[in-house]
């Protein structure tokens, strides 16, 4: 006999049900908290009787202020009562659900009714009745329709679905998973996902389908494992605050958001890997959380990028945040040989890797959340994960991605001006530009434009990647290839790289994840900044006055250098190529529910071979010792080891399991090898013989390094009722730099989250604020010194005999510092999460004071002590305070329709607190430091008064802040619009406020080279007014003795705002309709095109006031040196998904 | 039983790896061959090591006061773009000027390295007649004389401000102890000692002349033989630039060093030059090379009879007796195609001999000292207010010495803070 239980009803998962009550409505918005018990406690105060069941529960909802979801087909017509004034909403539950067939269940802070336990279903089944299927059908308008064969399709349950937004989008990269298998799969473009659970794995039972995305609230989908094939579809809602969302990064026991107490930001890179015009690593940190400062250094393609984080929290040492990948310490930050005269033109390790292996990116702000991270995290933590494949999906996807970018230089180098002197315009003269002029004439001549020199370049990238997995493994590979050249003749990028990530569920309870990845980067850039031979240099350091007639009667010369010319300067190669591999194991075994255990092993190793050569020639391009052929190259190897254990111990306790507690414990061994051996040789017979060791003189140097550090670490969370969550921990460092006196670095830490939405009186007070919560946080972490930094050393300083024999010989190096031990950088962040209209409008708000005491400062040693390297000592303290704030919001939410806004702001007041007993300094590059100032702030005399009749500028007796270096408050707006589900546009625009950076550029061709057309020009035709042209030239005094001051220290004029807002990225994305795309097999498939760096708005007189031309030099120096702008690229991308 | 099975062998591999974790620790141990640890190098047993790795750091000190004295006395123009050079080219620097340290640290290297190494030296067994002992202190002399004449300022060591007058008589007490301990060792058969000894001489009557010690330094001067010459050994070595003559370096590395009008209308052997038929590094000046030195292994000359000749000729006439000076002019310009020097006033005669020792030892760092020594005496010096070379940057400013940098100044607890 054929049996079909039919429910008619709207639908039956979870994210498409009627909810009831005020409460309830709020929750169906997207409010996901994790509440067993919670909800279920509330006081029910209902009292009915003989009312039908339905009437009943949204009378109880209504009551209780409980979000009660639930399908009604699944509600049978029952009349029931309840005298449950009384009783709690769990216990009124019970009564008014005991005579069906459903039972209930909290989750994300909602109560669903669901079908009830298997035996309680089966029981409604004819059992012995093969003859027939049965069969449930849970039909909806908007979703298809879910449909349960058992005992189809051989003997394995195929799980498949679609996972779409409220406002019927698809969602793809969402991770739909069956935990108590372990089984996962990753929904494609079109939202598609497929979950194969095999007949060995399963019994038939209920079970539950978990789904999560960062952006929507996580989803939980009753379905019935069955045999065959079960089609789940899944509506997700997206979250403006997503507390239920998984943080990795930095933590250990519970690692809901909500549990956390420290802000960790998280970057969801799928999703900006598919609407925004990314090609690196680090463009998808750009203006993604407030308090992440991103700078690239210049528009040279493959430059350098500064991320400071916080502020700057460490004067002497990196700023640079440390890198994991994968839990595996990474190489990071600059890299490049700057001795290659690069300047800012060095590369960045980060963008080494292929951003479409990105899953998505944490980025841990400051010691509050990076105390398990040990003593060198206090410049922050960024967390790369990585795509995974998806054990049991049985599903192979590939995706294959082209883009093209157009790459603009967007900027006019500047014109040279000078005047005719009697020389330049005699008969005998070579300068055509002035032969046969009077005396004093102004010429000009732009001999960059002249020469074409910068000109459009372009870039192409194909990447291809694969995803799968089977019973009990997955897998994950890619490949990509980017070429790219630049605005410049010798700006060459060649990125190859590879990935595997395979993953193995050898048993319930042990897991294996292994990778490799492997690239290779073969780049070329030019010479740069402040380097004679680089084109900006040479060609707006040029004057008018050097042009002669070349060969072919055009004008020739101008340049810096007499003998530069295009040819001259691209015929330098600088190289850098390298060949990267991190291998990574991470072995997860949970012995018991409640015991769990993983361990990791990595390294990142990092071969790079950069070189340089100046081609031998005969036209006297270069140097009389450079025109003989100089090749240098530096072979270096960067090695960095990871052995890293984290065990969890967790259960419930008290009544009814109120409590949580999750305990962590574990340890971190970090080893670091660089290593390098470079070559010069000079004298070359031909080019094509361009090694060291053809060259007439070579010489060789070497270079090792090693430091390893050592941590043990402990954390206790105590959870009351997932809801108020208390984190007490601390960590044990040693490090092989420390002093000899010093000994562990011990780091605590402490929080509490406290979410008060979900606490009874919330709603019934504060419905309008659907989630709300509080958090605190305390931690510590460190920022290590370099690995001889604590030693007494004596410099290799070769002599010379009366003989004319070189020895080796010896300086003194530095006095070193047996008390060394790290920074210690303290933190205090407090805040809160609160969603608005059901969560569509969310805001986080934090204050953050971080503090680095023991403030490693490289000691300015007097230079008649003879040693030459300033020893560290740990004195003083530097602060960094501010608020960041974050609105995200889903403003338009209809089935056509959707928009989805960004805005982030911060700011940091950075300070130095304290200089112990070392006294305030200016550094030579104009930098202050010294108590109640910003870090390197600039100081420099201060123009007070231009006397234009006396013809005196008068300047302030001594240096004095101008401003400073870090931006003081950064803000971003990205928003995201979305038609007919199909045509997504995307812009982000984000700006710096409140810093200076010094125009090196214009000081130079002003001053020294006097070449700049306000510097020859007339006042009226664009030179300087009078007293423009005073401040600027002088002479100058002091203010007060009248004393002379030399031009150079009087900068002040130089000095100016680099405020600036940038329409960073725009574009627009048409992805292919599912239904034709399934018909064609290319489900989730998509064009794009936009922009990035396409409009600036700025008062700064130069290019660009976010270039930061001496990055990879110093640690702080924001100078416009003659620094290639940012170039404006436009490109188009295809994704074919099969 | 295969879940079992497996489950058993990662709870080992996991209490295994809970135990081998802090073992490996224990092992903080790291190398470090890329550096000198102080406790691997015994000074007092590699006392020549020491010695002459601080004679090295004197020649580097010398080499590079050259180039900045030059453009501060007049000897040469700035040709470099850069404004700090230019700063003290106009006399116009202060302590901050970053150029100023350019100077002053390696000439304190120099100090320190030399002055560090006497007392390891002096404990030694031989010290009385150790060369390398007579080597430091001749070096120590020779730096701390050449900031008593460059700079407004100096100190030893971290030491207390000290004026010009008392680095002098610190260098002084130097090279007296090198010639004694230098004619030890010259007597003891180390040929090395006579040149410490006529070299030291030379210092000692160089700077009892800028002291005003007029006696002395003729009774010193009177004991170099004519002919002696204490050279910087400089070698043309790519891997080691720094030993190389550094002048030539800083010259033809980006045409820095341009021959003064006044200097190239000499037309005088001692003054070589030529005109590049280019602009120097500013794009402004014209670049007149100097070709006195012109590779990087042309010694630079430290000491010399001829200074010791010079330097008693100017002590007697400041005492009273013009015979040598006359005499050295009569000499000095035959040698050098000049017609005959005919006049008998003492302060012609001490201009002409000043202007002789401007051509006699251009680009060698003698003409600051000589300057502050007889400020209206000697030429080649742009007048305070006249118009600088480069016009744009205005008009010569009133300074003739260096201040000390502000990294001494900040870094150092004995010079008074503003």
């Amino acid at each position: 006999m054929r049996r079909t239980l039919r429910i008619s009803g709207r639908c039956a998962t979870v994210a498409c049900i009627v909810a009831l009550g005020s409460s309830a409505r709020a929750a169906s918005g997207a409010v996901a908290h994790r509440q067993i018990g919670g909800v279920l406690d509330r006081p029910a105060r209902l009292d009915i009787r003989g009312v039908s069941l339905v009437s009943a529960l949204r009378e109880l909802a209504d009551h209780a202020r409980v979000a009660l979801v639930y399908s009604p087909s699944l509600v049978p017509q029952l009349t029931v009562s309840c005298p449950c004034a009384g009783a709690t909403t769990r216990e009124a539950l019970e009564t008014l659900l005991a005579a069906t067939t459903l039972t209930f269940r909290e989750a994300g802070g909602q109560v669903m009714l669901v079908p009830a336990p298997l035996q309680r279903l089966e029981a409604l089944l004819t059992p012995g009745d093969d003859t027939s299927s049965p069969q449930i059908t849970l039909a909806s308008p908007d979703v298809a329709p879910v449909t349960l064969h058992a005992r189809a399709l051989a003997d394995s349950a195929i799980i498949v679905g679609r996972v779409t937004s409220d406002a019927g989008a698809p969602v793809f990269s969402a991770v739909v998973s069956i935990r108590d298998l372990r089984l996962s799969a990753t929904t494609n473009d079109a939202g598609v996902f497929r979950i194969v659970v095999p007949s060995d794995r399963f019994s038939v039972k209920s079970d539950t389908l978990h789904v999560v995305r960062l952006g929507y609230s996580p989803a939980v989908v009753p379905f019935r494992l069955v045999p065959g094939q079960v089609n789940v579809d899944v509506v997700m809602s997206t979250a403006a605050v997503a507390l239920s969302q998984i943080v990795v990064t930095g933590t250990a026991g519970n690692q809901e958001r909500q549990a956390q107490a420290a802000v960790v930001a998280s970057v969801d890179a799928v999703d900006l890997m598919a609407k925004a015009p990314v090609l690196d690593v680090n463009q998808l940190l750009y203006a993604q959380s407030a308090g992440i400062s991103m700078t690239t250094a210049s528009g040279t393609s493959g430059a350098n990028t500064r991320i400071d984080i916080r502020g700057q929290a460490s004067i002497s040492l990196s700023n640079y945040p440390l890198v994991f990948i994968d839990g595996v310490r990474a190489t990071a930050g600059a890299r490049g040989v700057a001795g290659n005269g690069l300047g800012g033109q060095t590369l960045n390790a980060l963008n080494d890797l292929n951003p479409d292996d990105i899953e998505s990116i944490e980025v841990v702000k400051g010691p509050a959340a990076a105390t398990l991270y040990g003593a060198d995290a206090s410049a922050g933590v960024i967390q790369i994960l990585t795509k995974k494949g998806r054990p049991g999906s049985h599903q192979f996807s590939q995706k294959v991605s082209l883009q093209y970018d157009n790459i603009d230089p967007n900027f006019t180098p500047f014109t040279n001006y000078a005047k005719c002197t009697a020389a330049l315009v005699a008969a005998t003269s070579t300068n055509p530009l002035c032969k046969g002029q009077a005396v004093g004439t102004v010429i000009s001549d732009n001999v960059l434009v002249r020469n074409d020199v910068f000109s459009n370049g372009s870039a192409g990238n194909l990447s291809y990647s694969a995803q799968g997995g089977g019973d009990n493994f997955g897998y994950y590979a890619s490949f990509d290839a980017t070429n790219e050249s630049g605005t410049t003749p010798n700006n060459f990028l060649n990125h190859r790289s590879g990935r595997l990530n395979f993953t193995w569920i050898a048993t319930p309870k042990l897991s294996l994840d292994a990778s490799i990845s492997v690239a290779r980067m073969d780049d070329k850039l030019p010479k740069g900044d402040q380097d004679s031979y680089g084109f900006l240099l040479g060609g707006d350091f040029g004057s008018p006055a050097s042009v002669i007639t070349g060969a072919n009667g055009g004008l020739d010369g101008g340049w810096f250098i007499g003998s530069e010319s295009v040819a001259a300067i691209a015929a330098i190669n600088t190289e850098d190529n390298t060949l990267r591999a991190t291998p990574s194991v991470q072995v997860r075994y949970s012995p018991f529910s409640w015991f769990s255990n993983r361990i990791t092993l990595g390294q990142d190793f990092v071969h790079t071979l950069a070189s340089q050569l100046y081609p031998k020639n005969n036209l006297g391009w270069y140097s009389s010792t450079q025109n003989t052929g100089v090749i240098a190259v530096t072979e270096s190897d960067a090695n960095l080891y990871t052995v890293d254990y984290l065990g969890n111990i967790s259960g419930r306790f008290g009544a009814r399991d109120r409590m949580s507690s999750d305990f962590s414990f574990g340890s971190q061994w970090i080893n670091a090898v660089n290593t390098s051996l470079g070559g010069t040789g000079t004298g070359l017979l031909t080019n094509s013989n361009d090694v060291v060791g053809a060259a007439t003189t070579t010489t060789a140097t070497q270079f090792y390094g090693q430091s390893k550090s050592f941590g043990y670490f402990g954390q206790e969370q105590l959870g009351f009722s997932d809801r108020l969550y208390v984190q007490l921990g601390a960590r044990v460092d040693r490090n092989s730099a420390f002093g000899t006196n010093y000994g562990a670095f011990f780091l605590p830490k402490a929080g509490v989250s406290y979410v008060l939405s979900q606490e009874p009186f919330w709603q019934q007070r504060f419905s309008k604020i659907s989630t709300f919560r509080l958090r605190a946080a305390y931690g510590t972490t460190g920022r290590s010194p370099s690995s001889t930094a604590a030693l007494q050393t004596y410099s290799k300083a070769n002599y010379v005999t009366d003989a004319g024999v070189v020895q080796p010989g010896v300086s003194p190096g530095s006095p070193g510092n047996a008390n060394l031990k790290p920074e210690r950088g303290t933190e205090f962040e407090g805040g809160f999460d609160a969603g608005f209209l059901h969560d569509r409008v969310g805001l986080e708000a934090t204050y953050f004071d971080k503090r680095s005491k023991d403030l490693l400062l490289s000691l300015p040693i007097a230079p008649s002590s003879g040693f030459s390297s300033a020893p560290l000592v740990n004195i003083g303290e530097v602060s960094n305070k501010g608020f960041e704030l974050s609105l995200r919001a889903t403003a338009v939410s209809r089935r056509n329709l959707t928009w989805d806004v960004t805005a982030t702001t911060n700011t940091v007041r950075n300070r130095i607190e304290s200089m112990g007993n070392v006294t305030p300094f200016v550094t030579t590059n104009n930098q202050c430091f010294k108590p109640g100032m910003e870090v390197g702030a600039w100081c420099v005399p201060k123009v007070v008064r231009v006397d234009t009749v006396a013809h005196k500028t008068f300047v302030t007796d001594t240096a004095v802040n101008v401003g400073g270096q870090i931006a003081k408050y950064e803000s971003s707006l990205s928003s995201t619009l979305t038609l007919r589900r199909n045509l997504r546009f995307y812009a982000q625009l984000d700006g710096k406020f409140g810093y200076k950076i010094y125009d090196l550029t214009q000081d130079f061709r002003d001053r020294s080279l006097a070449n700049s057309a306000e510097a020859v020009l007339p006042a009226d035709q664009g030179g300087y007014s009078a007293y423009e042209r005073q401040r600027r030239y002088g002479p100058f005094f002091t203010e007060t003795t009248g004393a002379g001051v030399g031009a150079a220290l009087v900068r002040d004029p130089y000095m100016v705002s680099g405020n600036f807002i940038r329409l960073r990225e725009l574009a627009v994305t048409w992805s292919l309709p599912t239904s034709l795309g399934e018909r064609v097999h290319l489900a989730g498939s998509s064009i794009s095109v936009g922009g990035r760096n396409l409009w600036l708005s700025t008062k700064y007189p130069g290019w660009d006031p976010e270039v930061n031309g001496a990055d990879g030099l110093v640690n702080l120096f924001r100078a416009d040196v003659f620094t290639t702008p940012q170039a404006r690229r436009v490109f188009t991308r295809v994704n074919f998904q099969f | 039983m295969t879940t079992q099975r497996s489950a058993r062998i990662p709870a080992a591999v996991t209490v295994l790896a809970l135990l081998a974790l802090p073992l490996s620790a224990c092992n903080m141990d790291v190398i470090n061959p890329g550096v000198v640890d102080a406790t691997s190098f015994d000074p007092s047993s590699d006392a020549s090591t020491l010695s002459l790795s601080a004679q090295s750091n004197f020649y580097k000190a010398y080499g590079t006061l050259i180039y900045y004295s030059a453009f501060l006395s007049g000897e040469a123009y700035v040709g470099a773009v850069r404004q700090e050079t230019n700063d003290i080219g106009r006399r116009v620097e202060s302590s901050g000027t970053a150029d100023v340290a350019s100077v002053w640290n390696p000439l304190q290297k120099s100090v320190a390295t030399n002055e560090l190494a006497i007392p390891v030296l002096l404990a030694g067994p031989s010290a009385a007649s150790d060369i390398n002992l007579a080597r430091v202190e001749m070096n120590s002399g020779f730096s701390l004389l050449l900031m008593a004449e460059t700079f407004c300022q100096g100190d030893i060591l971290v030491g207390p401000p000290l004026t010009p007058a008392q680095l002098l008589d610190t260098a002084i007490a130097r090279f007296t102890k090198a010639v004694s301990v230098g004619a030890a060792a010259a007597a003891a058969g180390v040929a090395e000692g006579t040149k410490v000894v006529n070299a030291s001489n030379v210092g000692l009557a160089r700077a009892y002349l800028q002291r005003g010690d007029n006696a002395h330094a003729s009774q010193s001067a009177a004991l170099v033989p004519a002919t002696f010459v204490y050279n910087a050994v400089t070698v043309d070595d790519a891997s080691n630039r720094v030993l190389g003559n550094l002048v030539y370096q800083y010259d033809i590395g980006g045409n820095l060093i341009v021959v003064p009008d006044a200097y190239r209308a000499l037309n005088d052997p001692r003054v070589l030059w030529k005109d590049a038929g280019k602009k120097a590094q500013d794009s402004q000046v014209e670049y007149y090379q100097q070709l006195k030195f012109t590779g990087y292994a042309v010694p630079i000359r430290v000491a010399s009879g001829l200074e010791a000749s010079y330097v008693a000729a100017e002590a007697k006439l400041k005492t009273g007796d013009a015979t040598a000076a006359l005499a050295l002019i009569a000499t000095r310009r035959a040698a050098n195609g000049q017609a005959a020097f005919t006049d008998t006033g003492t302060p012609a005669i001490l201009a002409e001999l000043m202007n002789q020792r401007a051509r006699e030892f251009w680009l060698e760092a003698k003409h600051l000292g000589d300057w502050v020594r007889n400020p209206t005496a000697t030429p080649f010096v742009g007048a305070p207010g006249s118009p600088f070379y480069k016009p744009a940057q205005g008009a010569f400013g009133t300074s003739n010495c260096l201040p000390v940098p502000v990294g001494e100044v900040t870094a150092n607890p004995n010079f008074p803070k503003t």
